[in-house]
């Protein structure tokens, strides 16, 4: 017998919901997100949750190459090993400030609904000087 | 001409170290009397000075 109870209707976010960070510079080895200086990237909405659609990682001029390490939080203590779980990582290569080019931008996909509450988080493993711009879109439900 | 960073650990060790960097790349870390640095396990850290003076064992 068929379960009637299932959402069969695709559902759109209420709202529009982009959140930033302006400038990741420290870094932070971390794989549990338990220690060290972590950027908080995203907050659903605490009533219906939230939609991220992606995150763009933007140098803010030269820097050494990185890696960027994003994880998700339940909405608890980021020092308990339990509320959070390693996502994905991009690479960022090394960029040299230009005022006559563009800096390449960085994009990872996302593409996935977060209940009320939780978080994105986002941590850099080498220390770099300007920094980077982060940037997630999304929408609130 | 290597560029040099002066950075702190927030976890994992102690005390301030370089971070060496040659074209925009890092090349070692190194403790305040130039020895390689090599860092094992997890650790954070951050720049506490983008421009110090340049240490006097550097190239």
């Amino acid at each position: 017998m068929a379960n009637t109870s299932l959402n069969t209707q695709p559902i759109y976010t209420s709202s529009a919901d982009t959140q930033w960070i302006g400038g990741a510079t420290a870094a932070n080895t971390t794989k549990d997100l338990t220690s060290g200086t972590a950027y908080l990237a995203f907050t659903a909405s605490s009533t219906g949750g939230g939609y991220v659609q992606r995150m763009r990682f933007r140098a803010l001029g030269t820097n050494v190459a990185t890696v960027a390490r994003v994880f998700i939080n339940n909405g608890g203590v980021t020092g308990t090993t339990a509320n959070n779980i390693l996502w994905d990582e991009i690479s960022l290569p090394a960029v040299t400030l230009s005022e006559v080019s563009a800096l390449p931008t960085y994009e990872l996909p996302l593409n996935f609904a977060l209940p009320p509450g939780y978080r994105l988080f986002v941590t850099i493993a080498t220390v770099v000087a300007a920094g980077y711009a982060i940037t997630t879109i999304g929408g609130k439900y | 001409m290597n560029e040099y960073y002066l950075c702190e650990f927030e976890y994992g060790y102690e005390g301030q170290f370089y971070q060496e960097i040659f074209n925009n790349q890092v090349v070692r870390y190194a403790d305040l009397d130039g020895n390689t640095l090599t860092l094992e396990g997890e650790y954070g850290c951050r720049i506490i000075n983008l421009n110090p003076e340049r240490p006097v064992w550097a190239n």
